[in-house]
């Protein structure tokens, strides 16, 4: 899938369908139509950037329905929803939904484009946050359940003496990990490291390192 | 054989005197008879005896003369006594006569009558003589029959009446009477001889009649319908009152008109057609005319003429008897205006639920033109692009978007539309398509398909093509609340047209529960409905609307697929019927069929 964002619009009028995606187009954004939610789920590469404009009443799932089931699968595309007539329930369900915004048919004119646009830049943030944490992971992959046990403590505040004590073994290994926790992640202070863990979402990654030193991680 | 002349005198004379005083000397002889008779007797006496004279004096000439003379004489003698016969005869056919006979001395006085008259008249043949007669006539009418009597008889004429006579027991008899003058030799008036006839028995008899007749034509005349009888070039022959009276003429009037001439254009094209084709066997036909009076008013009436044949069976005359049904042809056109109203106030109120989804559908065409507009905007602000394709897409489905705006207005439009309550022919198939396409935004919103079957064949029905449209959209609404209200996994409504003999069909089957068996009976009632939310109200006007055009509504439970409502309908003509019509644009029948029923309407020539 090329890097170019492309707009999906799924809509189950015809005429209405091909009216947004002409206005895409003008918008020198590709376009690219279904007609209903289960068509899109069916030929959408998650990995292809770009946004969801979505009609909600469909036959087959509605709109809101479609955002529940990207929020299941953690396809995080952002999602502009859009309605004849909106009613505060539905609206509250699509913006809980983490919809980019609710657009009442018809809409004012710039409407439409900045909703696009901001959708358009909150997938490419997203997609560049998730670019690094995914990297992040892998850095942290790197580390062994016994340097994971060691980060945790890390962060817990421990300091070197504790730790060794508590992991029961020589400070001196609990240096050897610190070093090769460092080196593995590529940063240079404790703060840095702690940094990186919070951005990955590391947490408790070191519950099997702990399983592995036969005590448990939480006390 | 031979005589003296002598002695043939003495004969001749001795006999005929003794013929004539023995006539004369008959007290048994009426006097009328002895004056009239006389002076013809006296006479031939005279002619005898001169014509004896000659011949006597004669004689000489031969005895052969002599001869005949006397078989002469003997002839005569016959003759005579012929007459005493003849008057023999006379008096017993007098007696006997069937007819009162009477004679009168030529002044009014009865000289003779009959027994018969004494029958007739109640008198013995003494109180009838002189005028004595006057007694037996009815007191009432007494002065005027003497009178007319002495009238005719100071004027020596025949009269004849008819009067009433009164018999001593008190019966009353009707009695004609013809007299005539009788003139004697010299031309006098000597009496007057008549005849008395009984006509009671005649005269109740046509008294009887007329009773009888003028029942049946009090009868006939006091009929509220109206009956003529006229003959095939139109003269009129008999009118009752009923028909003088729309007609706004005397019955002498009515008379002299030319029946084709009154009445309406178009049936008296019908009544000659009708009788150029009428037969003996097949004499009797019927038929409604409505038209238009002179002043104005409208009539409906329903007539049955009744050929009437000669024996050759050549039609010779026409009865016709009409009703006037105005009245119940204007209650039932009242009835029908008030029917179509409530009709009016149901699709009103059935619009008012529909109106967010017809706003919907307006609404998303005119979202499309609005994309459209904006995208060329853009392509259009940006000098750098000038992508034509893109404009040419934008303009047709700007293009598109407005006529299905307008069609959706139109259909709204329609659908609320009230007062022509004319029927027109249309396709059936059409008719089920528009009322989809009404409620294909309620169908969305129950997240219900609604599937029309490809038509086979054209179901021409003659409807009132709003009416069933609104009993179509009844029915898809029904069958959406049906199937939301079940959350059924499958929501599905199939719409199909067929031609069952002679009948059009329309099913609307629905995937939901069915309707319950308690409600079978009485869905199409008022006040009856399943739902909550329900007035009951949209069957009952959906059946009122089906049978006021002779068709039938009724549901049916389909086995583990919900209620089956089907809507038969009298199919208008089956010849006019194609067998096949273009299917292809019915293969995704509620979003893609593009069909503008007003071209596959067929008006009606």
């Amino acid at each position: 899938m090329s890097d170019q964002p492309t707009v999906f619009v799924i809509d189950d009028d015809g005429p209405a369908r091909e009216s947004v995606c002409l206005l895409v187009r003008s918008m020198g954004i590709r376009a690219m139509a279904f007609e209903s939610a289960e068509d899109f789920l069916n030929g959408f590469d998650p990995g292809c950037p770009g946004c969801v404009i979505t009609d909600v009443r469909m036959p087959g799932r509605s709109g809101v329905e479609l955002q529940e089931v990207l929020l299941s699968k953690s396809i995080e595309i952002p999602v502009i929803v859009l309605t004849g007539y909106a009613s505060t329930n539905l609206t509250v369900r699509a913006m809980k939904n983490g919809a980019v915004t609710l657009l009442d048919k018809p809409y004012q004119d710039n409407d439409l484009w900045d909703a696009v646009r901001c959708a358009l830049t909150r997938d490419a943030a997203h997609r560049q946050r998730s670019r690094r944490v995914q990297e992040l992971h892998e850095r942290l992959e790197r580390l062994t359940s016994k340097e994971a046990g060691v980060l945790d403590l890390i962060l817990q505040g421990r300091p070197n003496k504790q730790m060794a004590a508590e992991l029961n073994v020589s400070e001196r290994t609990v240096e050897n990990r610190r070093r090769e926790i460092f080196r593995k992640t590529e940063t240079n202070s404790v703060a840095e490291v702690v940094r990186l863990a919070i951005e990955a979402g590391w947490e408790q990654a070191g519950e099997s390192g702990a399983v592995d030193d036969g005590s448990p991680g939480t006390s | 054989m031979s005589f003296p002349v002598e002695s043939l005198s003495a004969v001749v004379l001795d006999r005929t005197f003794v013929a004539v005083s023995s006539l004369l000397l008959s007290t048994e002889l009426p006097a009328i008879l002895k004056e009239a008779l006389l002076p013809s007797l006296l006479a031939a006496i005279v002619g005898l005896l001169v014509f004896s004279l000659l011949y006597a004096s004669k004689i000489v000439a031969g005895r052969r003369h002599v001869e005949e003379l006397q078989r002469a004489l003997r002839d005569k003698e016959k003759a005579v006594l012929a007459l005493e016969a003849s008057e023999e005869r006379f008096r017993t056919l007098c007696d006997h006569a069937p007819v009162g006979i009477f004679v009168d001395d030529g002044s009014g006085n009865g000289v003779y009558h009959n027994s018969k008259c004494g029958e007739i008249t109640g008198l013995s043949e003494e109180e009838g003589l002189g005028n004595g007669w006057h007694t037996a006539i009815h007191p009432d009418d007494r002065e005027r029959v003497v009178n007319r009597v002495l009238e005719a008889v100071a004027r020596r004429e025949a009269y004849q009446d008819c009067n009433l006579y009164v018999h001593p027991d008190g019966t009353v008899r009707w009695v004609e009477g013809i007299a005539v003058p009788v003139k004697g030799a010299d031309g006098e008036l000597v009496a007057y001889v008549g005849t008395l006839l009984d006509v009671t028995a005649q005269r109740k008899a046509a008294e009887a009649q007329q009773a009888s007749e003028s029942r049946y034509r009090a009868i006939v005349n006091e009929q509220s319908d109206l009956i003529v009888r006229w003959q095939t070039n139109g003269t009129l022959l008999f009118a009752n009152q009923a028909w003088c009276d729309f007609q706004g003429c005397s019955l002498d009037e009515a008379l002299g008109i030319d029946f084709l001439f009154v009445v309406p254009d178009q049936r008296r094209e019908d009544l000659r057609q009708w009788a150029s084709t009428v037969t003996a066997e097949q004499p009797v036909v019927s038929g409604e005319s409505k038209f238009v009076m002179a002043d104005g008013r409208r009539h409906f009436q329903l007539w049955t003429e009744h050929g009437i044949f000669d024996d050759s069976g050549t039609l010779i005359e026409i009865q016709s008897v009409g009703r006037d049904i105005t009245a119940e042809r204007e209650a039932e056109e009242q009835f029908r205006e008030q029917q179509s109203l409530l009709a009016h106030v149901s699709r009103l109120s059935t619009m008012g639920e529909l109106v967010a989804g017809i706003a919907h559908e307006v609404n998303q065409p005119l979202y499309s033109i609005k994309n459209c507009a904006q995208a060329l905007q853009n392509v259009l602000a940006d000098e750098n692009q000038s992508n034509r394709d893109l404009m040419i897409q934008c303009a047709d489905q700007i293009s598109d978007a407005s006529s299905r705006a307008g069609e959706m207005i139109r259909r709204m439009r329609d659908f609320v539309r009230h007062g022509e309550t004319e029927r027109e022919v249309c396709d059936l198939n059409l008719l089920v398509e528009e009322a989809v396409r009404l409620v294909a935004f309620e169908g969305r919103r129950h997240q219900a398909t609604v599937v029309v079957r490809p038509p086979n064949e054209c179901v021409l029905v003659r409807v009132d093509r709003v009416q069933i449209q609104q009993v179509l959209v009844n029915l898809l609404k029904n069958a959406f609340e049906s199937i939301a209200a079940a959350e059924c996994e499958i929501r599905e409504v199939v719409a199909d047209c067929s031609v069952v003999g002679p009948v059009g069909m329309i099913s609307i089957v629905d995937s939901g529960p069915g309707v319950p068996e308690e409600f079978i009976e009485t869905i199409f009632d008022a006040f009856v409905t399943t739902r909550k939310e329900g007035m009951g109200m949209g069957l009952a006007i959906s059946r009122t609307i089906v049978e006021g055009h002779d068709g039938r509504i009724r549901v049916e439970q389909r086995e583990g697929n919900g209620a089956a409502f089907l809507v038969e309908l009298p199919v208008h003509d089956p010849a006019q019927c194609f067998a096949s019509i273009d299917v292809s644009s019915a293969a995704d029948p509620v979003s893609d069929v593009t069909v503008n029923p007003l071209n596959a309407v067929i008006q009606e020539a």
